[in-house]
């Protein structure tokens, strides 16, 4: 702990050299003209120098720069890009309010903003994905409906589960192993309906990165990747009205100011209605899912902010009348689970180099279950309950060293399985308080960004992370470490290791998403999981095209994985320690991300070589196996085509190596243990030893636009799913094959689904 | 509030009509054909000691899953008979002797010449003369147990025959002890296999596994309720059983659960059998019967 504390402090002894040196200071603001509102993330650049910063989070840049002139270019996906001439007398401010580009907003654009993708190049962070939401909302997706998490799913290095589910599978990690941040507060469980849609609206989001190695030391937590999610603030101008009707669901987004200039809101609310449709006539599907969003910020002075952001979700099925039974089945069943998030953030500049954001966090994901049956009745819950604290600074110390530091602290509630039950299912499962685990995670972290040369930038970093839980305390440090440096006008070569400690896991043997599926800390029993990964990277911007070509290669190691015994029963199950197993894994791979933004046509193209392995010496007689989702190649094809300024084409192509499964190709008959007749018992391949057939589908959107310029904007969406129809292999029966024997066939969930979808604005 | 409602009732309607327009183009996929490797067939074993010194080794082999589903060959005879292995040399090593099975038919070969020596070790050795598999394995010949207690409760209702088995058990000894309690409802026509075995369809059945770590102060109290629907007879029989076979049959019970067939991981049950499959156990089994029609 001394020695953590030691290298701590190193870190903000940055390089002194470069204090010496007479140069100007030009420094200043970047606002939206039409909101007046601060732009983060606007790209600064000197072209004479080669040399750029991006606005930090209060919309401010600072540079040092020799000489008596200086051209600066400022620039921002969306923004209409300012070119001034600058005359360096000592200290220099220049504030720039950026025009809105009306033309770039309307097309149809994925990702990584406007120069960006230049910035991608030049900065120390590698392995790290830009999801812009409002550039992705006419991508395909089943019920016209586009998710933010299946987009990231067409990403190289991210693999989807099961066809049309939410889980990610990073660089060869397991679902559980993703942080995923809304507005900093984690999200336990990101699916509806066991998975199919995530529970992010898209309308109510501002920004999606998703980091899949050469993790900054601010992240911690999990050990595959981060993805962090804001929402949006609000407009500072004007109220604003968005929308769309789809086939399984719709929303609204209402956003304005309460008080112009100071304090603006954003709310959000999206619920499916199948039951309400098809209860029309009279079918009765009791299952509904539902998410509001509420967004406050409030501008105090030039010098603080404070915003508040909550996210509540539930997905509901019939929930039981009090009672009451349901008339035709003499029962009721049900279920409610979801996720409630709350941010509060006070973000506060001290001077020009210094600003700190202090954070309150809460997140709450429980699930309960209502039975009654008879004279029977039945209560099952659980949930897992963070209240955290989080303090982080950026100090611009000079324009060659940049750093970052803080720390968090997080007290967990978890309450797994409480059960309550009644009449005579009492002797079959009992009822139980549930155990109470009340542990506290805490890390403090610290990393500065430092130019070395005009071509080399170094990020180095250090975070210390612990857990506090009965009986014991974990602590881990994790190195952070990256560079770039730059070989030509236009590229540069990066590299990066990070570590990653965690402290939580999933407590599942399914590879659906289950509302059973819970969340445990570690314990005395159970160490954390964590993992080393190096990363290799080459980024080439193309700039006339401006298009970014990145390759990177990786290699992850993964330590004191958890899986489960064979046929372990997990549900209900407190002592679920002993059913686990602990062992390593190994993930590594190449990646290639060829991405262009501008243009009527644009898009990117994703291809991931990967392998991902795992050794347990309790499965699979210890031999090391391929993991569940290993698959070799994977290439993604998104393309946007604008036709004209009211018609618009997308489309999704994914080519993916069958995942991989354990093949029941034998069996034989044995007599029952109680000799009272006989079975057929399977044989089985070693553990995920075959592979499915590849799979590949196109989805395609059309989007027609109203006449541009009204007030009211609207747009029909013609979706089609899977368009040629293909299987994607889930699973492989035994069938007759017309010839007096039988074959093996694989069989997909979803062929060809057309979609439809309104959507307006006002 | 009557406009709104008709309003709602309309948009609803609509939305119908849309989701089944759209439902009518909506295809399912066809299923792909696969190449999988073929299965290598192996032999497999089931054991049974009985009192004195009968000992029945049945052998069969196990076969592709591409030959059909198993539960129609459950009950076609003549698919069964083609698995059994008629030709192989059966031998038990125990206490340094060594005594080979008589072979009796449908694969099942007897001896009864094997006297039973707790605690001692058994090794089966398997050939057979016609495809060349062979396969070995041992086991320990564990001493029979008896209930201290067991009493059956019988209710019945309009709709079936519910019994309730109470038992107690006496820890035998200080080693880890495991115990396979089986319960088998039938109707007397159908308790004894005629000509064929699926005869035993109509029985109804269940298996409680013990073990040491269940006992209080030496004795394991349990209740154990079996519905019965044509049953007038109960057949219970405890068995001391070894470690490995308690395992076997712990996973052969997970296996068998819905929850773990919809969504766990396959499970490839254990064997003692080197190169083959099923188990080689040589356990006692002790059996009361019940006529539950009587009580």
């Amino acid at each position: 702990m001394k020695n953590s504390l030691v290298l701590l402090c190193l870190l903000f002894l940055v390089n002194g050299s470069v204090l010496a040196q007479k140069t100007s200071v030009l420094r200043g603001t970047i606002r939206d003209a039409a909101t007046q509102e601060i732009l983060p993330g606007v790209s600064v650049y000197l072209p004479e120098h080669q040399t750029g910063i991006v606005t930090n989070a209060e919309g401010k840049y600072e540079l040092k720069i020799s000489g008596e002139k200086a051209k600066v270019v400022f620039s921002l996906i969306g923004f209409a890009k300012v070119e001034k001439e600058v005359n360096l007398i000592g200290n220099t401010e220049l504030n720039i309010a950026l025009q809105q580009d009306a033309n770039t907003l309307q097309e149809v654009e994925i990702s990584a903003k406007k120069n960006e993708l230049r910035d991608q190049v030049f900065t120390p962070q590698m392995s790290t994905l830009k999801i812009s939401p409002q550039q992705i909302k006419h991508l395909p997706s089943i019920g016209g409906e586009v998710d933010i998490i299946k987009v990231a799913q067409l990403m190289p290095g991210v693999k989807r589960g099961g066809e049309g589910q939410t889980g990610m599978y990073v660089r060869g990690g397991g679902v559980d192993q993703n942080l995923i941040l809304l507005d900093d507060a984690p999200v336990y469980n990101v699916g509806h309906l066991f998975g199919f849609f995530s529970v992010f609206n898209n309308d109510a989001l501002q920004d999606v990165s998703l980091i899949k190695g050469s993790f900054p030391a601010q992240y911690g937590g999990r050990i595959s990747s981060v993805m962090d999610i804001k929402t949006q603030n609000g407009d500072a101008e004007k109220i604003k009205a968005e929308g769309g009707i789809g086939l399984l669901s719709s929303r609204v987004t209402v956003q304005g100011p309460i008080q112009k200039d100071k304090f603006t809101f954003l709310i959000s609310a999206r619920r499916s209605y199948l039951d309400k449709v098809l209860g029309v006539a009279g079918l009765k599907i009791p299952y509904y899912f539902y998410d509001t969003n509420l967004k406050l910020h409030y501008k105090l002075s030039d010098k603080d902010k404070i915003s508040f952001s909550s996210y509540y979700g539930n997905d509901v099925l019939s929930e039981p009348k009090a009672g009451g039974n349901d008339e035709d089945l003499g029962m009721d069943f049900g279920f409610t689970l979801g996720n409630f998030t709350n941010t509060l953030r006070w973000q506060h500049r001290y001077s020009d180099k210094l600003f700190s954001s202090l954070t309150l966090l809460h997140t709450r994901f429980r699930y309960q279950v209502n039975g009654r049956f008879d004279q029977n009745s039945l209560f099952i819950g659980s949930y897992i309950e963070d209240l955290g604290l989080k303090l982080d600074y950026d100090y611009a110390h000079n324009s060659r060293n940049q750093l970052r530091y803080g720390l968090s602290v997080t007290n967990h509630r978890f309450r797994p399985n409480i059960v309550a039950t009644q009449g005579e299912i009492s002797d079959y499962v009992k009822s139980q308080e549930g155990r109470k685990l009340n542990p506290q995670e805490m890390a403090a972290y610290a990393q500065n960004e430092f130019k070395a040369t005009s071509r080399l930038t170094l990020s180095y970093g250090l975070r210390a992370s612990g857990l506090f839980t009965s009986g014991k305390t974990y602590a881990g440090l994790e190195p952070r470490a990256s560079a770039v440096l730059q070989l030509t006008e236009n590229s540069s070569l990066k590299a990066g290791y990070s570590r990653m400690f965690q402290y939580l896991h999933l407590v599942s043997n399914s590879s659906l998403m289950l509302p059973t599926d819970l969340w445990y800390p570690v314990t005395k029993q159970v160490k954390p999981q964590y993992a080393d990964q190096i990363a290799l990277g080459y980024n080439h911007h193309f700039p006339k095209r401006n298009t970014l070509l990145s390759a990177e290669i990786y290699y992850k190691k993964l330590y004191r994985l958890m899986e489960y015994k064979e046929g372990a029963q997990l549900m209900l199950n407190d002592n679920y320690e002993r059913e686990l197993l602990r062992g390593n894994g190994e993930a590594y791979g190449a990646e290639l991300f060829l991405h262009k933004t501008e243009g009527r046509f644009n898009g990117w193209i994703g291809y991931s070589l990967s392998w991902a392995t795992r050794q347990f010496d309790g499965l699979n007689n210890g031999k090391t196996f391929y993991a569940k989702y290993d698959r070799r190649h994977d290439i993604s094809i998104v393309t946007n085509y604008e036709i004209s300024k009211r018609l618009s084409i997308s489309a999704v192509w994914v080519y993916g190596t069958g995942q991989r499964l354990t093949g029941r190709l034998g069996q034989y008959f044995t007599p029952k243990p109680s000799y009272s007749g006989v079975d057929v018992l399977p044989v089985y391949t070693d553990r995920n030893a075959l592979k499915f057939s590849p799979s590949h589908r196109l989805d395609l959107n059309l989007v027609l636009k109203n006449k541009p310029h009204k007030r009211w904007q609207s747009e029909w969406c013609f979706g089609a799913y899977n368009v040629y129809n293909q299987t994607q292999p889930y699973r492989v029966k035994v069938e007759p094959n017309g010839k007096g024997g039988y074959k093996y066939s694989q069989v997909g969930l979803f062929g060809f689904i057309p979609s439809i979808a309104y959507n307006f604005k006002f | 509030m009557k406009t709104v409602s008709f309003l709602t009732k309309k948009l609803g309607f609509g939305l119908i009509w849309l989701l089944l327009g759209l439902g009518l183009f909506s295809c399912e996929p066809d299923p792909i054909e696969i190449d999988l490797p073929a299965h290598e067939p192996k032999l497999v074993i089931a054991t049974q000691v009985f009192p004195a010194k009968y000992m029945v080794v049945q052998v069969s082999k196990s076969f592709s899953s591409l030959a059909g589903d198993g539960k129609e060959m459950n009950a076609d005879t003549t698919f069964l008979k083609t698995l059994a292995v008629e030709h192989a040399l059966v031998q038990i090593n125990f206490n340094g002797q060594t005594e080979t099975l008589k072979h009796v038919r449908n694969g099942f070969y007897v001896s009864r010449n094997i006297p039973q020596h707790f605690q001692q070790r058994y090794t089966l050795t398997v050939r057979d003369s016609v495809s060349g598999l062979e396969c070995t394995a041992a086991t320990e010949m564990l001493a029979p147990v008896n209930f201290e207690k067991l009493e059956p409760e019988v209710k019945r209702t309009e709709k079936d025959t519910t019994v309730t088995l109470h038992f107690t058990l006496a820890d035998p000894g200080p080693e880890r002890n495991f115990f396979l309690i089986s319960l088998v409802g039938a109707n007397r026509k159908n308790l004894l296999p005629k000509n064929k075995i699926g005869s035993f369809n109509a029985v109804q059945e269940q298996i409680i596994l013990v073990n040491h770590g269940a006992f209080t102060n030496g004795k394991y109290e349990g209740k154990e309720r079996l519905t019965l629907e044509t049953s007038d007879t109960l057949l219970v029989s405890l068995s001391n059983i070894s470690e490995p076979y308690y395992n076997y049959l712990q996973l052969y019970q997970k296996s068998g659960s819905l929850m773990n067939q919809l969504t766990g991981e396959p499970i490839n049950l254990p064997t003692n059998i080197q190169n083959g499959y099923g188990f080689f156990s040589a356990h006692n089994p002790t059996a009361q019967v019940f006529k539950i029609s009587e009580r």
